[in-house]
């Protein structure tokens, strides 16, 4: 289990985490969002024990982070962070012995996930050679190497087409399977909806958001109604509690202020020809985000 | 302490196992070899024509000496042993044959007879006419004194204050030859820790590094690796430096250190000038090993806070402006006479590596007083320790890209703001 406890990192006066709090069981993945400079790369160097926070603690197990537990853990940062003038091999055969790994337990894992990437073939080429999607998935291999029981990804899918996008999403479920703790920062919102259970939005360092995802999106009142058929957009800006109404080519969405309002929207559809689709959904995890974080700003 | 021997057997493969180094080694073998029997070589190509080995002299005696030729070879082989000198009479003198003759070196010709005697030379070495001529006189006094000419036994004794000129050069020379190798194996050594730091940093493999091993850890890794290449590269300059001296046995004809005549060995003829070289030695090796330490640390320091390759030219200047000041100082002060400038250079920490050693040399400096600088290198080595690996450890993950001095402050501000809480 990790555990961060109330953890406040400060830089001079600058506060670049305030009081953040989250626990993260085996086999949960947990978000970690926020716009740039919200404070995410600092959270992440504190769970890996480069920052020591000013404030409250981490730990892992029980234990504080620190380099005698650092083996089980995978560690991805947001920018490519490989030595370029050396082989995929020669850099794994270097990250992993800085694990304590073999390596002849390296180089067998070394040819399973390069298999599994697809990208084999350049087991003996200079990482400067490769291309940016190929250096990701190294990069990625040598935070999983090791096997971790936690595994800290820092945009992850960064830079990755759909199909690679979907590669790394396979492995790391197979982590989440395994039982390992995976905590990741992502600015695709679809990503951490589509398997994130947990997550924290941060916001200069402040927690905004936090909770369980279908909670946060039931917390967050404002809902969308999806509509397909003759309607009169001005008529259902009239309508109390709507508070936007877009058009799009195939249907029109009615943002509504709470569950209250989607009664009254109902009523005014039944008076409306050729409807075919009226639907209710709760607001998408990107709106919440904007909303939250607009708001935030708007108040500072 | 696994981690940390891997990580110094890594550094220190991957700066001896490229393909840089060993050609590096190659080319420093080869150039060993060749300076060190240069006039040896020069001397197979032809270059021996001016030494004078044997030099052949003619004698047209008509002064009524049975003997002048033999008494003549006899007076001038009486000096240096590596020329000898071959007198053959001949009836008359042809001038202008002699001008053309190769074989023959100088031409002598004696008129009058013995009490009041005419002697003309014609000499292809002019130089060597002062010395000939006193040979000469010499000899013929022995004949107006009727008796054989006995060189007489000289003995000399210097004021007890007296200083061998040519002992203060050797003395420089052997200083020179100290301080060069110790410049270019520090300014190497400090090159390759700090491109290595730069390396993984300007990469952020760096990141990758530091969540596996403590900065600390990092640190020391690469200093220590740098220590061990500094004594192979060291090591193996001597091993070249041994291969050229054996190859210079080789040319027995041309040996290339002229050691003043009579002395046995380097080491006896060492001995005489520093009569206390091996302290000397010993104190030498403790300022190049705490010396190249102090170096590192600060290479170590300035790598990790330059950013990238270019930023990292910019942060090693300081480094390479003491290296270069030390150099410098070990060098001209000597030449320029500047013992007490010299002296007092040697007590300042950033340049005591350089020129301690010199100075003890030199004699501008007491043993007492290396062993004080060495106690104050010391002491300023564990100071810039304690004050750089806290820094390093903020400094190696901070990317800041402000200003030299900026930076070098925030950084310090940081790590020890860090470090009290």
């Amino acid at each position: 289990m990790l555990e961060v406890k109330n953890a406040r990192m400060l830089y001079g006066d600058l506060v670049a985490v305030d009081r953040l709090s989250f626990t993260i069981k085996p086999g949960d993945i947990f978000g970690l969002l926020g716009t740039n400079g919200a404070g995410k790369t600092t959270t992440f160097r504190m769970i890996m024990g480069l920052l020591e926070p000013t404030e409250g603690e981490v730990l892992y197990h029980g234990q504080h982070v620190g380099y005698h537990n650092v083996n089980e853990i995978g560690y991805m940062i947001e920018e490519r962070s490989l030595l370029t003038k050396v082989t995929v091999k020669e850099l794994m055969l270097y990250f992993g012995q800085l694990k304590d790994m073999e390596p002849k337990v390296i180089l067998e894992r070394l040819d399973y996930w390069l298999d599994r990437f697809q990208i084999s073939e350049y087991k003996n080429k200079k990482i400067k050679e490769l291309s940016k999607g190929n250096q990701q998935k190294i990069q990625f291999i040598s935070a999983i190497i090791n096997n971790p029981k936690l595994l800290v990804l820092d945009e992850p899918f960064s830079g990755l087409d759909p199909i690679n996008t979907e590669l790394f999403v396979e492995v790391i479920r197979d982590f989440q399977k395994q039982g390992a703790m995976v905590v990741f920062s992502s600015h695709q919102l679809d990503h951490v909806e589509s398997f994130c259970e947990e997550l924290i939005v941060l916001e200069k360092g402040k927690v905004i958001i936090e909770g369980r995802i279908d909670q946060v999106k039931k917390d967050f009142k404002k809902q969308n109604i999806k509509i397909k058929g003759d309607v009169d957009v001005e008529a259902l800006k009239q309508i109390p509690g709507v508070f936007k109404v877009v058009e799009n080519s195939d249907q029109t969405i009615v943002k509504i202020e709470n569950d209250d309002v989607a009664k009254a929207v109902f009523e005014y559809i039944k008076t409306c020809q050729n409807i075919t689709k009226y639907d209710v959904e709760q607001a998408s995890l990107s709106e919440i985000f904007i909303a939250k974080v607009g708001k935030s700003h708007e108040e500072v | 302490m696994k981690k940390f021997k891997f990580l110094v057997k890594y550094g220190l493969l991957k700066r001896i196992g490229r393909k840089s180094f060993i050609i590096a080694n190659l080319v420093i073998a080869i150039l060993s070899i060749l300076i060190i029997n240069l006039p040896s070589i020069i001397a197979l190509f032809g270059g021996d024509d001016d030494q004078l080995t044997d030099i052949q002299i003619e004698v047209v005696n008509n002064i009524g000496s049975a003997t002048l030729a033999v008494d003549l070879q006899n007076q001038f082989n009486l000096g240096l042993p590596s020329t000898f000198y071959y007198v053959t009479d001949i009836p008359t003198a042809d001038v202008d044959a002699f001008w053309e003759d190769e074989e023959v070196d100088i031409l002598m010709t004696f008129e009058g007879d013995l009490d009041d005697p005419v002697i003309t030379l014609y000499s292809k070495f002019p130089e060597m006419n002062a010395s000939m001529l006193n040979q000469v006189e010499l000899q013929l006094i022995s004949y107006q004194l009727g008796g054989t000419y006995e060189r007489p036994l000289f003995q000399t004794v210097m004021a007890p204050d007296y200083e061998d000129p040519e002992a203060g050069m050797m003395v420089g020379s052997i200083s020179s030859l100290l301080i060069l190798p110790l410049f270019i194996l520090v300014t190497m050594a400090t090159q390759f820790v700090g491109v290595d730091i730069i390396e993984e940093k300007s990469t952020k493999a760096i990141e990758t590094i530091i969540a596996s091993v403590p900065s600390n850890t990092h640190f020391l890794s690469k200093i220590v690796a740098s220590i061990f290449f500094v004594i192979i590269q060291g090591g193996l300059i001597l091993f070249y430096g041994l291969i050229a001296s054996l190859v210079s046995k080789l040319f027995q004809s041309a040996p290339m250190i002229n050691l003043p005549q009579g002395e046995g060995s380097l080491l006896e003829y060492l001995g005489e000038i520093l009569p206390n070289w091996p302290i000397l030695l010993l104190m030498t090796v403790l300022f190049i090993i705490v010396g190249t330490l102090f170096y590192l640390v600060i290479a170590a320091l300035f790598a990790s806070m330059a950013v990238t390759q270019e930023d990292y030219q910019q942060f090693q200047s300081p480094l390479m402006l003491m290296l270069l000041g030390g150099f410098y100082i070990g060098i001209f002060a000597p030449l320029a006479g500047g013992e007490g400038f010299m002296k007092v250079m040697a007590f300042v920490p950033i340049f005591a590596p350089m020129v301690a050693p010199v100075a003890m040399a030199g004699g501008s400096m007491t043993i007492l007083e290396g062993v004080i600088a060495l106690i104050a290198l010391i002491a300023f080595l564990a100071v810039m320790v304690y004050f750089a690996s806290p820094v390093y450890k903020v400094a190696i993950l901070n990317y800041d890209q402000t200003k030299f001095f900026k930076r070098i402050g925030d950084n310090f501000k940081k790590a020890f703001h860090r470090t009290k809480k």
